[in-house]
């Protein structure tokens, strides 16, 4: 039983996604979820990162396909609005179903071999 | 979290941090201020009818589109200056809230079959009353309190003779304004 509980948790681990183990990555999709865009400084207030960490971890997210970035000016000020694509909504459904799983399973860090 | 394999500790963690940024995202000042005029307008528009019947409808007539207008292109403008864009959240906003404009006008049917203006009065404290209470089912928890206070005047106007509509005003106030400084407060010190 308890090998197949180990089994259990190293599969559920495969199904967390790479990209979203960072938490402002996995708190920046979660934003996204909530409505069809937010901007670089709405986003920076709500998740309290610095202006660098942000764009960091926005950039890896595009990279990846997850978000998409559009940039406009509002009342003559540039305004970078980022919007959530449908494989990054994907992906944090299922990955937030793993850690949920995990946090069930009561994982306490032990690798998965 | 960042290497190899996460405890569940460290995921809960994460999660905390990723709850705490999506509750931030729930509410904004701005929100809280809109409560407070609708207390403020609840307010004078309430009392005024213990002071005259006729200024009191006129208040409602002239405040509800005026005030209701104001409170869209408020929330409009915080949605860009703010950079929030939610089309999903505004449609039901204007279809909730727009509610009370057309319950309104179908209540006032209830004259017309002679019916007491005590009674009509009721009900129309009862369907706003109502309006708020799941405005604050689906929005914000404090137009519950908002909603119940407004409610409250069906028994107001049972029970007393003189200052019936005053007091539910001053209860309808203080029902908003209450949770929205209380909200504003907790998010200060958020």
């Amino acid at each position: 039983m308890p090998e197949n509980g180990a089994q259990d948790t190293a599969r559920t681990l495969n199904l967390l996604d790479p990209l979203l183990m960072h938490k402002g990555r996995l708190g920046i999709c979660a934003l996204l979820a909530r409505a069809d865009a937010l901007s670089f400084s709405r986003l920076k207030e709500l998740l309290e990162e610095s202006d660098g960490n942000l764009g960091a971890q926005l950039r890896k997210l595009e990279e990846g396909g997850y978000i998409t970035v559009k940039k406009e000016f509002v009342n003559r000020k540039p305004v970078s609005w980022y919007a959530l694509q449908e494989s990054g909504r994907t992906a944090m459904t299922g990955h937030l179903s793993a850690i949920a799983a995990l946090i069930e399973s009561g994982s306490d860090g032990g690798s998965p071999e | 979290m960042s290497t190899s394999t996460p405890s569940s500790a460290e995921l809960a963690q994460d999660l905390a941090y990723v709850r705490n940024a999506v509750h931030r995202h729930t509410l904004s000042r701005d929100d809280l201020a809109i409560a407070l005029l609708w207390a403020i307008v609840n307010l004078i528009g309430l009392s005024l009818y213990d002071w005259s019947t006729r200024a009191g409808g006129l208040f409602w007539l002239t405040a509800l589109p005026v005030f209701g207008a104001g409170t869209w292109f408020w929330a409009a403008r915080r949605g860009l200056t703010q950079g929030e864009a939610n089309r999903d959240l505004g449609q039901r906003h204007a279809l909730h809230w727009t509610a009370i404009p057309i319950f309104l006008i179908l209540a006032n049917f209830v004259h017309l079959r002679g019916f007491d203006p005590v009674l009509a009065g009721q009900i129309v404290l009862l369907i706003i009353g109502l309006v708020y209470y799941l405005g604050g089912v689906h929005f914000w928890r404090g137009y519950c309190f908002g909603g119940i206070a407004l409610a409250s005047g069906v028994i107001w106007l049972s029970l007393l003779d003189q200052w019936a509509w005053t007091l539910t005003g001053v209860l309808t106030f203080l029902g908003l304004a209450v949770p929205a400084l209380w909200s504003s407060r907790k998010m200060g010190h958020a």
